[in-house]
């Protein structure tokens, strides 16, 4: 039997954190505009082998391992596993936006997908927001030079909040992404949780100027040895793209994931935007209704 | 409507020859007297033999002058009751701001079968509420702007994917905005591909006063 054998690095994301916020009155609310996060990679290792990811992560030197089994029907993974954020933040956040810079020379627009209501984990898991909340991923574009590249990362998003609001908390989870069938999943790889209820939150606090946010390892739990994440999906390319919500089928509830978000750009590789036109609209549910998997696309 | 442009641009690559699909409101022009209630059908014309699989229209009108009572959506695009059709209309997103948004699960060839040309997809009823003597009002398709860096969408008919005429400005509090109605009535004009969908409702009492006069006319 051949052997296959994938091993691939990556730079990592967030670092450091730095909080900023920028407020101004409009009659009885706030307009606040968030530097929600500014990210500096310093060092972060991911190698595939076969089918085990293993990430190295350093916060403040602080080293933190994680390692899972991405496990599918051929026993291997193929393709690269980059590691996007994904991110909790308040559902009413908008304009979520980020860049990328090594200052190298390398720089540019971060892939944001914004109010998401699940990302797959795998064939049975899939992450959810809280109450009030939106999921949103941040990765880098196809083609970015991964391999002994440090980047800079800037987050920005705005939000309307009533004068008076306390800070801001949202969360970040460390993925890994892999991609079965065109489906992407994203493996928690950092913390190594199933559940954004389970992960500690990031306060950012309202300040004029730049502040520290210090994230303390001890709740940075790395995946064990032992975990497994599994890929043996039998949906065709075709219908997967179009489970949105991860339940194995192709239904009205896929559907208004969509249409949730029509008429807003979608960056590249928005699992939204079926068509990869750029934009999310009714032409990407007419695609998904056409490829129902249950009578009238009911639920 | 962008995405139903996109589809309709779609389906003229596809089908040659096929003509550019526009919606109308029908009637194009009422007389009507204030406390009316007036029946307008949408319909989606110049179909060439191709199909409509799915639309997203924001249909604009004053609030001020007129109240939207209901609308009910046709089955040309399938029955939504039976689950040949999802509905995703927002309804009434804002006073004056009507959304309608279908997408079919029906094969195209079932939907082949279900549409004629011209196609209602819709019916709205609206009530006629403060209308001087020899003033009009203008119920007219129009676009809409998300908030934010969100996608402009195209009016009803025109092909391309940006708008044109230019898309109204997102108002201060970040909500929808009705479109002025001259602005869109009279670019329209203009507009080769386009037609208008306006509904120039008169009030038809006052006589002997001055012609009417047109607040947003074409």
């Amino acid at each position: 039997m051949l052997a296959l054998v994938v091993v691939l690095t990556s730079g990592c994301f967030l670092i450091t954190l730095l909080g900023r916020e920028f407020v101004e009155d409009v009659s009885d609310f706030v307009d606040a505009v968030f530097t929600a996060i500014d990210t500096k990679a310093t060092t972060g290792i991911c190698t595939t082998i076969v089918s085990t990811v293993t990430c190295q992560y350093f916060f403040d030197g602080v080293p933190v391992t994680s390692t899972a089994a991405l496990v599918s029907e051929l026993g291997i993974v193929l393709g690269p596993i980059a590691d996007p954020i994904v991110l909790e933040v308040p559902a009413a956040a908008t304009n979520i936006r980020g860049t990328f810079d090594d200052g190298l020379g390398h720089s540019g627009d971060l892939l944001v997908y914004p109010k998401l209501a699940v990302v797959p984990i795998d064939d049975t898991h899939s992450l959810t927001p809280g109450t009030g909340k939106q999921l949103v991923i941040v990765d880098l574009p196809a083609n970015t030079p991964l391999a002994g590249v440090t980047y800079d990362y800037h987050l920005d998003f705005e939000q309307r909040v009533p004068k008076g609001t306390g800070p801001t908390p949202i969360k970040a989870l460390f993925t890994g992404k892999l991609t079965v069938n065109g489906k992407t999943f994203y493996s928690p790889m950092l913390p190594c949780v199933t559940s954004f209820a389970s992960l500690p939150e990031i306060t950012i606090p309202r300040s004029a100027t730049s502040e520290d946010l210090v994230l303390d390892p001890q709740f940075l739990t790395g995946c064990a040895t032992n975990t497994h994440y599994f890929y043996f999906r039998a949906e065709s390319e075709h219908v997967g793209a179009c489970d949105l919500d991860n339940d194995h089928d192709v239904d009205k509830n896929d559907i208004a994931l969509i249409m949730a978000v029509r008429n807003t750009r979608a960056a590249a590789g928005d699992p939204r935007d079926i068509n990869n036109d750029g934009v999310i609209n009714a032409n990407d549910a007419r695609i998904c209704t056409l490829r129902c998997t249950r009578p009238g696309c009911q639920a | 409507m962008r995405r139903t442009i996109l589809v309709l641009c779609a389906l003229l690559v596809a089908v040659s020859g096929a003509e550019a699909v526009v919606f109308t409101l029908d009637p194009s022009a009422l007389v009507v007297s204030p406390g009316d209630s007036v029946s307008l059908d949408l319909v989606a014309s110049g179909l060439g033999g191709a199909v409509i699989g799915d639309f997203d229209l924001d249909i604009d009108f004053d609030p001020a002058r007129l109240t939207l009572t209901g609308f009910t959506l046709a089955n040309g695009l399938g029955d939504v009751s039976s689950g040949e059709a999802l509905d995703f209309s927002l309804g009434l997103v804002v006073p004056g701001l009507l959304n309608l948004a279908v997408v079919s699960t029906l094969s195209e060839a079932e939907l082949l079968a279900v549409q004629s040309d011209p196609l209602t997809v819709a019916t709205l009823t609206v009530d006629v509420g403060a209308l001087g003597p020899g003033t009009s009002t203008t119920v007219a398709g129009g676009h809409r702007q998300r908030a934010g860096r969100g996608r402009r969408r195209g009016p009803v008919g025109h092909r391309a994917g940006r708008c044109h005429p230019p898309c109204p400005r997102r108002n201060r509090s970040g909500t929808w905005q009705p479109l002025a109605g001259g602005e869109w009535a009279t670019r329209v004009r203009r507009d080769a591909e386009a037609h208008p969908q306006n509904l120039l409702v008169k009030w038809s009492g006052g006589s002997g006063v001055a012609p009417p006069r047109r607040e947003s006319s074409p």
